[in-house]
């Protein structure tokens, strides 16, 4: 089960380099090349909290035009790298959506698992990309808790949150990243989850609400016009008193 | 007349006719629907047509009518459930039905059966009539598949069961929402990417009427939509949404997450609200 732990999928335990590919951070542009694309003091280079640097570019009414070159400039091998750190991003999502699902903690304990705000870890699900250090630690939080799932949520989250007889609570050696010592202590999981089937594409269309597409441009109509033309009109009897 | 007894051969005969009936069938030969009105105050044409004074019951003439009611309730027995829900067919030209299909117009609902006689269900009006009467209706059937049993069902729950957003979200959302028609604005490219999403949630905690907010936007995106939009991730658009609902009033704390459906549990969603868009973001009235 260590072993488990020790060795996630993604790598040997020294996965920083690994994991720290250029995938990991998002397109970063060249001096050279922004003036070439005739960017000027309209954008700004910045940071993400991770510490990886952004290009932001405020949108002028040029932007359009510029964001056209810039597409056109990017090369095969820029756009297959994006398109990896697409799936990273997608990856991340998932996976704290499984983290969720799994430990049953609330968005501000999952952000305390990773010393963050609850507003940084929002970011990373919906895409903004991790720091390597983060990565490694999301998804060996993953294996652990895999590792010891008790089957139901409550279940789970009492094991990581409830203090044990010594008084230890889990929860914390999982923000140490004692993945090890989590494992040693509750053991394997018996869960016996069922896996439900998948529903298909076209069920899920089908199902769908409209969407804001739709929604945005409804017509808010006055009455149908020809709904009026009058066939009988009969007194209702209500007895109006005074 | 007294009321039909329950183990009545009248009421058997009614039971057994009903039971062929479905939420959607149509009655092509009943030309007639009833409101009540006041000619002395008149809102309709059918009103302001009657030189009868008080009020009156107002039969005014449509193209049919299509069964409303659930279908458990259409078979259960009348002696129990003597009530059906109809609302009256109206015509609608090319782009009209065409608007209804696409979900545009709220006030319609759009049955498949229906587009030969170009005829769409106007979900304004709504009249209960007894079984023993609908007994009589010749039935032409309004279900064709599944999908389309669903979509009609769609068009009533949007049209009845929208969640009342409180006022004071409704303003505070309005910058958000003003976005979505910008479809056309080259600027507005979290625009593009607000009207690219499956739909828009919105919860509230601890509750909607409390007196200090936490908002949590829960941004869904299409399946089909990959983990970029137009270039971008999507965490840079959430940035650029959050960016147009900052803290305000009793909202003091506003997040905001880009998901797909998956990454959402059943808690999040029962906890949540469909953004109201029709609502939040036109407020024009329009002729037919």
């Amino acid at each position: 089960m260590s072993a488990l732990v020790s060795d996630p999928p993604f790598g040997p335990t020294s996965a920083a380099g690994s994991m720290a590919a250029p995938t990991d951070r998002p397109l970063v542009l060249t001096g050279l090349k922004l003036a070439e694309m005739g960017l000027s003091g309209t954008n700004a280079f910045t940071a993400d909290h991770d510490g990886h640097p952004a290009l932001v570019i405020e949108r002028t009414t040029a932007g359009a035009s510029i964001a056209a070159k810039a597409e056109n400039d990017r090369t095969d091998d820029q756009r297959a790298d994006e398109s990896r750190a697409g799936d990273d991003r997608h990856g991340n999502g998932q996976a704290i959506a499984e983290l969720r699902r799994l430990s049953g903690l609330t968005w501000d304990q999952l952000a305390r698992l990773f010393d963050v705000s609850r507003r940084s870890l929002h970011f990373w699900a919906s895409g903004k990309a991790m720091s390597a250090d983060n990565r490694e630690h999301l998804q060996r939080l993953l294996v652990t808790l895999r590792a010891v799932d008790r089957g139901t949520i409550d279940a789970n989250r009492a094991a990581l949150l409830d203090p044990r007889e010594d008084g230890e609570i889990l929860f914390d050696r999982l923000v140490e990243k004692a993945y090890d010592r989590v494992v040693a202590s509750l053991g394997p999981g018996d869960a016996h989850r069922v896996k439900t089937p998948e529903v298909s594409t076209k069920t899920m269309t089908e199902r769908a609400p409209p969407p804001p597409e739709t929604l945005v441009d409804a017509l808010h109509d006055r009455i149908h016009p020809t709904s009026g033309r009058l066939l009988a009109s009969k007194p209702v009897s209500v007895r109006r008193d005074g | 007349m007294p009321k039909l007894e329950d183990d009545s051969p009248e009421i058997v005969r009614i039971d057994d006719a009903m039971r062929e009936w479905r939420q959607r069938d149509i009655a092509l030969d009943v030309e007639w629907f009833v409101h009540i009105g006041d000619p002395g105050a008149a809102l309709s044409a059918a009103a302001a047509e009657s030189t009868d004074a008080g009020i009156q019951a107002l039969t005014s003439a449509v193209r049919g009518l299509v069964v409303l009611t659930q279908t458990c309730d259409i078979v259960r027995s009348c002696a129990v459930r003597p009530y059906i829900e109809c609302a009256p067919l109206v015509e609608a030209d090319e782009t009209f039905l065409r608007d209804v299909e696409r979900g545009r117009r709220p006030s319609y609902a759009a049955l498949p059966a229906l587009m030969p006689e170009r005829l769409v269900v106007d979900l304004d009006r709504v009249m209960t009539v007894e079984k023993s009467i609908v007994a009589s209706w010749t039935r032409r059937p309004g279900w064709t598949r599944d999908a389309n049993a669903r979509r009609f069902a769609q068009s009533l729950v949007r049209k009845r069961a929208r969640f009342a957003f409180p006022d004071d979200f409704t303003a505070f959302a309005k910058k958000l929402s003003s976005r979505l028609p910008a479809k056309h604005d080259k600027n507005s490219d979290e625009g593009r990417g607000l009207r690219a999403l499956r739909e828009i949630r919105v919860q509230a905690t601890p509750s909607w009427d409390a007196p200090s907010v936490t908002v949590l936007f829960w941004f869904v995106r299409d399946e089909r939509q990959g983990p970029m939009f137009e270039g971008r991730d999507w965490s840079k658009l959430l940035d650029s949404w959050l960016a147009l609902v900052p803290s305000a009033g009793r909202f003091e704390v506003v997040e905001g997450l880009v998901v797909r459906l998956e990454e959402l549990n059943g808690a999040d969603y029962v906890s949540s609200d469909r953004l109201d868009l029709d609502h939040l973001s036109s407020g024009d009235e329009l002729s037919p």
